[in-house]
């Protein structure tokens, strides 16, 4: 459903995607890896609308998708939970919240989905009124993926869902995501954690310097002696 | 004396306020510092004049008309003056504004000359006396009650809609907005609307007290200035401290000190700044991930 062919990516000059191909189908948790700077955020961005493709395209069911502004993508069902949060340091975990319903196809529904978050996330519900510039880094996570999930997409991608969690923190977090998928949202996520990533992922893509060198089912990449020696240290 | 000298203060304070409110809204969420503020400000006392003279509209109802009109105002001043800069170098940004204010001062003088001009409503001279060491004029209360009510509406919007938390969103992280799918442009343009307002309507209320003429908006400018870096350039609830502590310093110095009135002020900005320099409420960072 989410259709990315060969797309090249620059930021000015430089060029840091390199003819990037990848497929999300519905229902599917992928996982994108790879070191620092591979261009894994890039990816997710030019997904977003941040950053146009200067060749290749990007289809979502079938229609071209990398011509049309963030918002407009948002609205197509697509949503991502950026690297480092990026909550509204000055605005409450319910304000958060509530814009995470911005979009058109989600406001109807955003006090049912409120409602739900708080239910899943119940450590939120707790701290609603609490300005998400003071949660801790965890918490601060929990209400960035609520805030992805307000908007209902169809697919929610995540940047980084572990970074600079405990590992207990990081089991959680990997559960929830399971579980999110399993309620039928589709995920593409990224992780420096290849160990937990491919785990729970159906297939990944491995990015390599702007490149994807590699792709399979989670499982098998697990079992792949150079991703093991390159990526897991083993 | 003394309580005379801080309720005077106080009430010149409230349509300080207003007047740095849209200034300070418009650089927070766009970035971009709107010169022409000034002018805005001028504008919205001369369309209340004419209301006034040809209507006899009271100023204060005349707030009905001034709030649609310069929110109107606003958006073409976006479409047509500041969105066009966004992605050029700020020097250029700042030509647009301050051009657009140039232009403003010289259509005012061609289209009224340089007459100056106010409103006496039947309350203008009017005084209430509480004790006889304190009068407070009726004009002033007035312009500073309804100051308060409109800033009150303005912060209900900006807490309670989809629109006014999606402004909050955009000028505390623009691109985290973005994400969230609002058009970020869109923004910008129901910003600067809605600041554009605030100037009107701050014109329209203080023309009772003061004169409207084509270069009337300079002072007000300078002023706001100082509110709004004293605030915390981009802060609301800075804006409103700030209008308060600048109303009572003017009107301290007024008192005691008639020769300084105006330069006090710039003297205790300087201090802010070499104290605070992001001023009282002012959130480190606020001017940077700029419009471009
Ligand atoms: N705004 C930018 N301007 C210029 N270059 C950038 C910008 N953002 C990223 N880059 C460069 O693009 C390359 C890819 O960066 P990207 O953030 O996509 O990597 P990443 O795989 O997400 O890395 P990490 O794991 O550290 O988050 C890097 O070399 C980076 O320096
Ligand atoms: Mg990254």
């Amino acid at each position: 459903m989410l259709d990315i062919k060969n797309i090249d990516v620059f930021y000015g000059d430089v060029q840091v995607l390199f003819d990037v191909s990848l497929q999300v189908r519905p229902g599917e948790i992928v996982a994108l890896v790879g070191a620092n700077a591979a261009g894994k955020s890039t990816t997710l961005k030019t997904i977003s609308g941040l950053l146009k493709p200067k060749a290749g395209e990007i289809l979502f069911h079938e229609k071209n998708i990398h011509t049309l502004d963030s918002d407009k993508i948002v609205e197509k069902g697509i949503i991502q939970v950026p690297e480092g949060r990026r909550l509204f340091p000055r605005l409450s975990v319910e304000a958060n919240l509530e814009l995470g319903s911005y979009p058109k196809r989600a406001r109807a529904k955003a006090q049912d989905n409120l409602k739900n978050m708080y239910e899943i996330f119940p450590q939120l519900y707790d701290r609603r009124h609490q300005l998400t510039g003071s949660l801790s880094g965890g918490e601060q996570q929990m209400c960035a993926i609520a805030r992805g999930l307000m908007s209902m997409p169809e697919v929610l991608m995540v940047d980084e869902t572990s970074l600079g969690l405990s590992p207990l923190l990081v089991k959680h977090t990997i559960r929830t995501i399971k579980e999110i998928n399993e309620l039928g949202t589709t995920i593409l996520l990224i992780d420096q954690n290849v160990n937990y990533a491919l785990r729970i992922a159906h297939r990944a893509y491995v990015l390599e310097n702007g490149r994807i060198v590699m792709q399979g089912e989670g499982n098998s990449l697990l079992e792949d002696p150079y991703l093991r020696k390159a990526y897991l240290g083993i | 004396m003394i309580l005379q000298i801080l309720i005077s203060g106080i009430l010149l304070g409230g349509v300080y306020i207003l007047a740095s409110i849209g200034l300070t809204l418009i650089f927070g969420v766009a970035k971009v510092v709107n010169f022409a503020h000034g002018e805005i400000l001028m504008l919205g006392m001369y369309l209340t004049f004419w209301l006034y003279s040809i209507f006899n509209l009271d100023p204060t109802y005349s707030i009905a008309i001034v709030i649609p009109i310069f929110f109107l105002l606003g958006t073409l001043m976006y479409l047509f003056v500041i969105r066009p800069s966004l992605n050029a170098p700020e020097l250029t940004q700042v030509f647009a504004t301050l051009g657009l204010s140039i232009l403003l001062q010289n259509l005012a003088l061609l289209l009224w000359g340089a007459d100056y001009r106010t409103v006496k409503t039947f309350y203008s001279n009017t005084a209430v006396t509480i004790s006889p060491e304190i009068s407070i004029s009726v004009s002033r209360v007035v312009a500073f009650v309804t100051s308060l009510l409109i800033l009150l509406v303005l912060i209900i919007f900006l807490k309670k809609t989809y629109i006014g938390k999606a402004i909050q969103a955009v000028s505390q992280d623009r691109s985290a907005a973005m994400l969230m799918g609002i058009s970020v442009k869109r923004i910008y343009m129901y910003a600067v609307g809605i600041g554009c307002a605030c100037a009107g309507l701050a014109g329209a209320l203080l023309i009772p007290q003061y004169y409207a003429f084509p270069t009337a908006g300079v002072s007000f400018i300078l002023i706001s200035f100082v509110v709004v870096v004293l605030g915390g350039i981009g802060s609301i609830p800075g804006a409103i401290v700030g209008g308060i502590i600048v109303g009572l310093l003017e009107s301290i110095t007024g008192v005691f000190v008639p020769e300084l009135k105006e330069a006090s002020y710039f003297i205790f900005f300087i201090v802010i700044l070499l104290i605070r320099p992001n001023g009282l409420f002012g959130v480190k960072g606020a001017g940077e991930e700029g419009a471009r």
